[in-house]
């Protein structure tokens, strides 16, 4: 890129740059508990990634100085590498899905990808700005001006849990009407086999999921969000699913009818850990899809609720503790 | 969508063939009692992967997702 002749680069602003921005990727890639990125091949894809991008953010500022004005169409080269790392990390992950018993699901995957490529942008901008801060205020503000972008950018990619909007407790599981599977007074499904019956009573764990805010509620409507609760419940306490036993699978189904927001997830797991099953459920990300979702969530019509004496009208006209009440009309 | 099953009925095991008519599309085993009836469904959806139904009547209906479905959401 630079030929003899030129202004000396400044090592400083891009060694500054290239440290911050690879600090930057480390400390956003996720934790293997969810069993994303893979060891080690998505780790190195990952970080390799991220240390290209960081090069790319420390070396602009140094080179833009030294007038080399075509550094910059590196910016446009890094866009679409990045933009088609991420078509091929979705691509990879979807072609996962066929192999999962439980899936991750379209909105969770897409998460995941759009996650792998701004976070290398990310690096790269963290980059920029602490080469930048080096190379106009000297090594010390430089290196200083590197950290506060770095916990910025931590606070940027840090997004809620499910665990914040929705209470996770214990439920019980039963059978209603001889076939009707309920967790506490959420119906989930209808089981025809007898064997199954049982084996559900023995070995199944169910748990309630009750909204916190009207946020809550809309988390839990979200079906890619259902979905992703599934797959990380599935994964911290396992699931005795194989193919050929589909009503073994785990699931999440909201309370109907008369919704109230609650809804419940039953599991046959191979370890039986309800503090872990709960700990999953708690910590699994709320997707960017369902994070810029402030719609009123569907209001339960209190007339229809206070004509129906059975006792799940009765509590769903009483409401769950910490709903807000909305005289909104849907 | 993953979580959104998409079933179709594959086949009915009964144990009253008056109960279900003819000429619906779907393949109708008869059987004597309902441990006969239990067994079968057992291994049908074993077999091909399809989720029991009672209907409560002496029928029981089997499933199965629509090719383009997701194989993990079951009922």
């Amino acid at each position: 890129m630079s030929s003899g002749g030129t202004a000396p680069a400044d090592w400083a602003a891009l060694i500054v740059g290239l440290s911050a921005g690879l600090a930057c990727r480390l400390a956003t890639l996720d934790r293997d508990k969810r069993h994303y990125p893979g060891w080690p091949s998505g780790y190195v894809t990952q970080f390799t990634m991220g240390a290209i991008a960081s090069l790319i953010g420390g070396t602009i500022v140094p080179a833009l100085v030294a007038k080399e004005w075509t550094a910059a169409t590196f910016l446009t080269l890094a866009a679409t590498q990045f933009n088609s790392g991420r078509q091929t990390e979705m691509q990879v992950l979807q072609g996962e899905e066929k192999m999962t018993l439980v899936e991750r699901g379209p909105a969770y995957i897409s998460g995941l990808a759009s996650n792998f490529q701004s976070r290398n942008f990310l690096a790269m901008l963290v980059a920029v700005v602490a080469a930048l801060g080096t190379h106009l205020f000297k090594l010390d503000l430089g290196v200083l001006i590197a950290i506060v972008a770095l916990v910025a950018s931590m606070w940027l990619t840090s997004g809620s849990t499910v665990g914040e909007h929705v209470r996770v407790r214990p439920g019980i599981v039963k059978f209603e009407k001889g076939t009707l599977l309920f967790v506490d007074d959420v119906m989930l499904m209808e089981v025809g086999l007898p064997h199954s019956r049982e084996r559900m009573l023995e070995e199944g764990m169910g748990v309630v999921l009750e909204p916190r805010s009207p946020r809550g509620e809309s988390i839990l409507w979200n079906l890619g969000q259902r979905q992703a609760i599934t797959h990380e419940a599935a994964a911290a306490v396992g699931v005795q699913q194989d193919v050929g036993y589909p009503e073994q699978s785990p699931l999440v189904r909201m309370r109907m009818p008369y919704p109230d927001g609650t809804a419940a997830l039953f599991i046959l797991p191979v370890v039986p850990d309800m503090d872990r099953l709960r700990r999953a459920i708690e910590h699994t990300p709320v997707l960017e899809s369902v994070r810029s979702q402030n719609w009123p969530v569907p209001h339960v019509r209190k007339s229809r609720i206070q004509r129906d004496d059975s006792p799940v009208g009765m509590k769903a006209a009483n409401g769950p503790a910490g709903l807000v009440e909305s005289t909104s009309k849907s | 969508m993953a979580d959104a099953p998409t079933p179709q009925i594959f086949c009915v095991v009964t144990t009253d063939a008056t109960k279900v008519a003819p000429g619906g599309g779907a393949t109708v085993l008869v059987a004597k009692d309902e441990d006969e009836q239990a067994r079968i469904a057992m291994w049908i959806s074993r077999t091909v992967n399809a989720a029991t139904h009672d209907l409560h009547n002496g029928v029981w209906l089997l499933t199965v997702n629509a090719p383009e479905g997701g194989g993990s959401a079951g009922g």
